[in-house]
């Protein structure tokens, strides 16, 4: 396919809260389409993650399938009551060389609470998530599993 | 469940903790019948891998009858014997599609680490360090198998669990070491290190064809199994120039291939060894890779060295121009299991092999600590260890 004209234009950020990341995943541009577009999707990816999830969860279908081309953007931005504005976007393009779909996650808040992580790593954790979940219907984890540690000992 | 746990370096406990449950759809939880110590294990024991924490569960060569299944699990069914590769592929990705199960795109939720690291991260892995997903291994009497679908070989009823256990790892291991060998009629392999990933591939490269196999170590018990599965060997504490050695026992042309399976631990009286200790000890260097050098070093022009010992950093004083100067192909990397298993189950059950040749002790879970202990410090007796349930 022609990805001459993809719509990632990455220097349009705003340097100081556009934080973004890529992944690929074998499954087609449509697939991908599909699954960012299910809300359920996306709040499954994003619980867990160290974010302040009461001003994020929130979140309405802004933006869908560019006419005419196998390029995808999509937008969820937080509902208008939210106390704070935000928005995540995702470019969706077919990889070149028949590897599947490229897709790139830009997450720009006013101001959010990352609590943790570095947010572009952040950004990056929460992709890698969503490949993950829609390529094997499940996020790995480790979360909840027993060990040797305290909270594990029967005595 | 009892299971054993990493509490430092020379330190694994017994400890009695929960059972583990049913996290993900995929996931099995498989009562554990037959378990094995690997001499990766002995890389955590040393505490030459970071990343591990007090308290994980230890263990990666695992077999068990499977339990309870989750939602989305299709081909595994409660009471399946099955045998768990150490590698957790998710089945779906690209890297598992193409059967690079190790390189599973999917399955380490730590793959932050060693992206940083590496560029790319590698698969999760049962019971080895946070870098490789925190995973709880299979040193205990219940374990966690995610995906289970892709990380299970199902054995048909009546086979001994020690016949098929080996299929988890260093079967499939040897086994892929010989075959990144590229193997043809006639062809000598040397082989450094006489562990029991060492017999496999041994063992594996007299099935793919190799006229002749020379193993390399210094205890002389392993040497002695290597002879008795058709190697001729050499003790490297009673050769000072191996490549001379080498070089003379294959006609002056040199090993066709030369597989290094000792990784980042070697032992050796050299002072580029004795360097490296220092180096390792001091935390100023990650590996020691000595046998590596050698296996450089004596392959001849146009040879494969194929690299199924563990590496995790940087390593000092690496012959890159003598691999550059004689042309030589370089493979590497943990092994992909899955795609090993079922075509090494046919041999078995063929008779081609018995892998459990390797085993020389047989222990309880209760005597874990102990096991660790006996085959870190005593490898001329303590050459495989099998940990069964009761
Ligand atoms: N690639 C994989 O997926 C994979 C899987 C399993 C094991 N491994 C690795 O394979 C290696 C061997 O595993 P093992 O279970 O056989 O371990 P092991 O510790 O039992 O055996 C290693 C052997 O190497 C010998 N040795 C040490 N220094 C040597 C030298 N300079 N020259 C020749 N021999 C030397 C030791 O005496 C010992 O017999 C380890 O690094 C282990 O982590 C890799
Ligand atoms: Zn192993
Ligand atoms: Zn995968």
């Amino acid at each position: 396919m022609n990805t001459s004209q993809s719509p990632i234009i990455l220097e349009s950020r705003d340097k100081q809260r556009g934080f973004f990341s890529s992944t690929n995943s074998p499954l087609e541009p449509e697939q991908v389409y599909n699954f960012c577009q299910n809300k359920e999707n996306v709040e499954k990816v994003l619980q867990g993650l160290p974010l302040d999830l009461d001003n994020f969860l929130e979140l309405v279908l802004d933006n869908s399938k560019q006419a005419g081309t196998d390029q995808y953007e999509l937008r969820w931005i937080n509902k208008p009551q939210s106390k704070f504005e935000g928005s995540l976007t995702f470019y969706i393009i077919g990889a070149p060389a028949n590897r599947g779909s490229l897709v790139t996650a830009i997450a720009d808040f006013e101001k959010i609470n990352f609590k943790t992580s570095k947010p572009s790593t952040l950004i990056e954790i929460f992709l890698r998530r969503m490949k993950a979940l829609m390529e094997t219907g499940e996020i790995p984890t480790t979360k909840g599993q027993t060990s040797g540690r305290k909270e594990h000992l029967l005595h | 469940m009892r299971a054993l746990t990493w509490e430092g370096k020379h330190d694994i406990a017994l400890k009695h903790v929960h059972d583990p449950t049913i996290l993900n759809p995929n996931d099995a939880i498989v009562r554990v019948t037959t378990t094995a110590i690997c001499g990766s294990d002995l890389h955590l024991y040393n505490g030459v891998i970071p990343t591990m924490e007090k308290g994980d569960i230890m263990g990666h060569e695992t077999m068990g009858e499977v339990m309870e299944v989750g939602s989305l699990v299709k081909n595994v069914k409660v009471g399946d014997k099955i045998v768990i590769p150490f590698d957790i592929g998710c089945g779906h990705c690209h890297h598992c599609q193409d059967e690079e199960f190790s390189a599973c795109d999917n399955s380490n939720p730590n793959f932050v680490i060693p992206e940083k690291l590496y560029g790319y991260s590698g698969a999760g892995l049962f019971g080895y360090s946070h870098m490789y997903g925190g995973y709880a291994g299979g040193q205990a009497e219940f374990i966690r198998v995610p995906f289970v679908d892709t990380n299970s070989l199902v054995i048909p009823p009546g086979i001994d669990d020690e016949k098929v256990l080996f299929l988890s790892d260093i079967f499939p291991t040897g086994y892929m070491a010989a075959e990144n060998c590229n193997i043809k009629p006639g062809d000598t392999v040397a082989v450094w290190g006489a562990g029991p990933v060492g017999l496999m591939a041994i063992k594996s490269a007299f099935l793919l064809g190799a006229e002749r196999v020379i193993a390399i170590d210094h205890f002389e018990e392993r040497l002695k199994i290597a002879q008795e599965i058709g190697a001729e060997t050499i003790n490297f504490k009673e050769e000072d120039a191996l490549t001379e050695e080498l070089r003379f026992l294959t006609g002056g042309r040199g090993p066709d291939s030369c597989i290094d399976a000792v990784g980042l631990e070697a032992h050796g009286n050299t002072i580029l060894n004795a360097i490296d200790t220092v180096k390792q000890k001091t935390k100023l260097g990650t590996d020691r890779p000595d046998a590596l050098r050698h296996a450089i070093q004596a392959c001849r022009k146009g040879g494969t060295v194929s690299i199924p010992g563990v590496y995790g950093g940087f390593l000092d004083k690496f012959p890159f121009g003598a691999a550059f100067g004689k042309g030589l192909t370089l493979k590497m990397g943990q092994t992909h299991t899955q795609k090993y298993m079922k075509p090494l189950l046919e041999r078995i059950l063929n008779d081609e092999i018995d892998p459990s040749f390797v085993i020389s002790h047989r222990f309880n879970l209760e005597d874990g600590p102990e096991a660790y202990k006996n085959f870190n410090e005593k490898k001329d007796e303590f050459i495989k260890i099998v940990m069964k349930m009761q």
